[in-house]
């Protein structure tokens, strides 16, 4: 004799929808995701907010002291715009030259010829070296008088700078060690999968309309990775932004300030002179910061970015 | 009833992240394990002697409190006391630096368990650069160990002793009567923090007053090799004379250095910071003219190499054979013991005319911590880290560890110190430095690194000749580094 679902079994298979059920199911499956961001990333991020307020020198418990932090960040603290002024330098330098110089490095690459591959491989490499051994090497490149680039610089009667010990030459030089590791980078990856993703018949149509090289890269590439740009200039931002390591071993902020970066500010504050409260309030500006360069750049994406898949009135 | 299928992949995914999110769920809530014993490596990462602490002792054996009482000799490890419960194992964990100390810890631990039978030592050793930040971590979380080294330089051992960290041992030092004079004054000083002892010497030298060369390079030039005698004036014009890039450069000194702005204040009899570390005096004129000796050397006899050039390094080019002479620690002989591709020797930094040479004792402690279980057994350890077999130990030490020894006289004065496979003379002068070395001062406030780094901007300027060191100079510099003199505690 087939038994009667009892009312709570009802009222359950009314609420447990097949649609509820399958949300459940991913949020199950995504759970150590979730678990894993909520305490080791969103945690600390409220704990830094938290900290934000207080004067914490991490041996002894934080005192809330309000927005003072805060006050001292815009009004009293002549390092948070100097940092902030070179790494805005640093970033302007690295993402221009960076995404353009790796956009040409994959048109380059993208090209049907023989060898591309190794040539794929051969600029890809120096991606892979870690930032503190580029950082030393460099160092050793850049020596003024024993250096190969100034060395190299000699035999064509150019007498090198100082690289890394002039407040001239300082940023220039780290941004120089920056794009030999970059430009062929994950970037011109990203490039190259876009470029390669341009359907081929735009192309041909083009070329029976009688376009040549430079009109069918303007008219086609440039338009077709709009996306792929908007997406390496947004990460591009955030990446230079976020510049440390390298100023950390190879100058350790000098000569007389000259790479004193934002974040390498933060870790001095927070690290070097356990104010971690202080440090919180620098990183929230930051990430105040980023996320309206982020909000402008999805804003103005509107006018230059085109998707292919987007219908405009 | 029918029977399930339960081997449906929904069914098998489902399972399984129901299974690893409640195994994530506790774990988190474990309670935290202590760190992992980490053994000391036995190939040390080479670390830069500016890294080391400094010695700031002069050695002479002052009379202590504790000089009417017999003292007590720390040297030989003595039980510690025996907890209830014969079986009960003690586990002391030691914090120390990864590569730097290791060798003289891998001979004394043992000796000391052997001694202590229930105790066992576990080192937890961190990357010198990170081991700051890694022991304010620790302690932030509770997880700090039973006994640390800790530096006066970067103000590490005066934070962590006022923030309640370190254990005040003054009342061991009263119980077992230990003769403090056992340890160079300036040592056992730079330990006190506002009238209380946070540990003891673990090592001291006095900083950075070596003056190296390279005595092949002086014979083919025809130029006398430095000695003690030399003044700075005669240091310039020996300089200019050898000085011939590419081939040989004359001269290189530290920079970017928490240590050298009391040694570069000092060296015409001046200082940077006052007696208690409230004020600056680098508005001196004697105070001034170590800073614009340098300025002239770069600058008017473009003579050094330029200290803001982090690679190759000083002791790269001197190996390398194309520098003459530089300045560093004493202690950076080490990385020399086995140089043969040309002559070596070590002398002292020229004196001044005040007969100063520019030294600062340096000191790293040794201390136990409020947090350990085992006050006991840690402060017996403490004594044996900082004895006279410890401290020789250290001085003993090879390859690219730290040969910095205790501080101590007893090491300084010791046949083991002194017969040390050096150059002839380089030990006696190493000695002569010890008992020479001015004392350790530094910020009240203990904001040394943020002194540091303004100094550091202050001082590229004029080295960069973006500024000439003029009264107006130095007053800015005095009036900045005071500010920073001024504010509170961290």
């Amino acid at each position: 004799m087939a038994t009667t679902p009892t009312q709570s079994v009802i009222t359950r298979r009314r609420w447990l929808t097949p649609a509820r059920r399958e949300a459940f199911e991913g949020l199950l499956y995504i759970s150590p995701w979730i678990l894993g961001f909520l305490i080791f990333a969103a945690g600390p991020m409220i704990a830094s907010l938290a900290l934000s307020f207080t004067q914490y020198n991490i041996l002894k418990p934080p005192t809330f002291i309000g927005l003072e932090n805060y006050s001292v960040v815009f009004a009293r603290d002549r390092l948070f715009y100097q940092s902030l002024t070179r790494t805005a330098y640093y970033a302007v330098a690295i993402v221009t030259v960076g995404v353009t110089g790796s956009l040409l490095l994959a048109v380059l690459l993208n090209q049907k010829l023989r060898g591309t591959v190794a040539f794929r491989t051969m600029f890809f490499v120096p991606s892979l070296t870690p930032i503190v051994a580029s950082a030393l090497l460099w160092g050793w490149i850049f020596h003024p008088e024993l250096g190969l680039l100034n060395n190299g610089l000699a035999l064509v009667g150019i007498k090198g700078p100082g690289w890394l010990t002039t407040t001239e030459w300082a940023i220039p030089s780290l941004v120089i060690m920056a794009l030999w590791g970059g430009l062929g980078g994950g970037r011109m990856i990203i490039f190259l999968a876009g470029l390669q993703g341009v359907p081929q018949e735009l192309y041909e149509a083009a070329a029976i309309d009688g376009a040549g090289v430079w009109a069918r890269f303007r008219n086609v590439t440039l338009p077709m990775i709009t996306p792929t740009i908007f997406f390496n200039l947004v990460l591009g931002i955030i990446g230079s932004f976020s510049v440390f390591t390298v100023a950390y071993v190879a100058t350790q902020g000098g000569p007389a300030r000259a790479t004193y970066f934002y974040v390498y500010h933060i870790f001095n504050r927070g690290f070097a002179d356990s104010d971690m409260g202080y440090a919180s309030a620098l990183a929230w500006v930051f990430f105040a910061i980023l996320l309206f360069f982020t909000a402008v750049q999805f804003h103005l994406q509107r006018y230059w970015v085109y998707y292919e898949s987007e219908e405009r009135q | 009833m029918q029977l399930r299928k339960l081997t449906s992949r929904r069914d098998f995914l489902r399972l399984s992240v129901l299974g690893a999110a409640s195994a994530a769920v506790v774990a988190a809530c474990a309670p935290a394990a202590p760190p992992t014993p980490t053994a000391a490596p036995k190939a040390a990462e080479p670390t830069k002697p500016a890294a080391e602490a400094k010695p700031t002792e002069a050695p002479k054996p002052a009379a202590t409190t504790a000089a009417a009482a017999k003292p007590t000799e720390v040297a030989k490890p003595t039980p510690a006391a025996k907890p209830a419960g014969a079986a009960q194992q003690i586990t002391l964990r030691l914090h120390a630096r990864a590569g730097v100390e290791d060798e003289m810890f891998g001979n004394l631990l043992p000796k000391f368990e052997a001694a202590n039978p229930g105790v066992k030592v576990v080192q937890e050793v961190f990357p010198g650069g990170d081991y700051p930040q890694k022991l304010q971590t620790l302690a932030a979380g509770g997880t700090i160990g039973d006994v640390l080294q800790s530096f006066t330089n970067s103000s590490m051992f005066q934070q962590f002793f006022v923030s309640g960290i370190l254990a005040p041992i003054d009342d061991y030092i009263k119980r077992d009567k230990v003769d403090l004079s056992q340890w160079y004054k300036y040592s056992m000083d730079a330990c006190l923090v506002d009238g209380k002892t946070g540990g003891l010497p673990f090592k001291s030298h006095p900083s950075r007053v070596g003056l190296f060369y390279n005595v092949d390079l002086f014979e083919k030039a025809g130029l006398k090799v430095p000695d003690l005698e030399w003044s700075y004036d005669t240091l310039t014009e020996t300089a200019v004379k050898i000085h011939k890039p590419p081939d040989v450069y004359a001269f290189s000194h530290p920079w970017h250095d928490i240590a050298f702005y009391p040694i570069m204040s000092r060296m015409y009899g001046g200082d940077f910071f006052t007696k208690d570390g409230k004020s600056t005096e680098v508005d001196k004129a004697e105070s001034q003219q170590g800073w614009i000796w340098h300025y002239d050397m770069m600058n008017k006899h473009k003579v050094t190499l330029n200290p803001l050039q982090t690679a190759p390094t000083p002791q790269d080019m001197f190996v390398s054979g194309k520098l003459a002479m530089f300045r560093a620690n004493v202690g950076t002989k080490a990385a020399f013991i086995k140089l043969d591709k040309f002559k070596w020797s070590m002398t002292l930094a020229p004196k001044g005319p005040k007969g100063n040479r520019g030294s600062l004792a340096e000191t790293d402690v040794e201390s136990t911590t409020k947090a350990s279980k085992y006050p006991d057994q840690a402060w017996e350890l403490l004594k044996v880290l900082t004895s006279k077999e410890a401290g020789i130990g250290l001085a003993q030490q090879t390859g690219n560890r730290s040969s910095t020894p205790g501080g101590r006289p007893d090491v300084y004065n010791s046949p083991e110190h002194l017969n040390l496979p050096y150059p002839p003379g380089v030990q006696q002068v190493s000695l002569k430095a010890m008992n020479e070395a001015e004392e350790w001062r530094g910020p009240n406030n203990f904001r040394g690194l943020e002194v540091q780094r303004l100094a550091d901007e202050l001082s590229d300027l004029m080295l960069l000749d973006k500024e000439k060191p003029t009264k107006e100079y130095f007053a800015r510099v005095k009036s900045e580094i005071q500010a920073i003199m001024d504010k509170p505690r961290p």
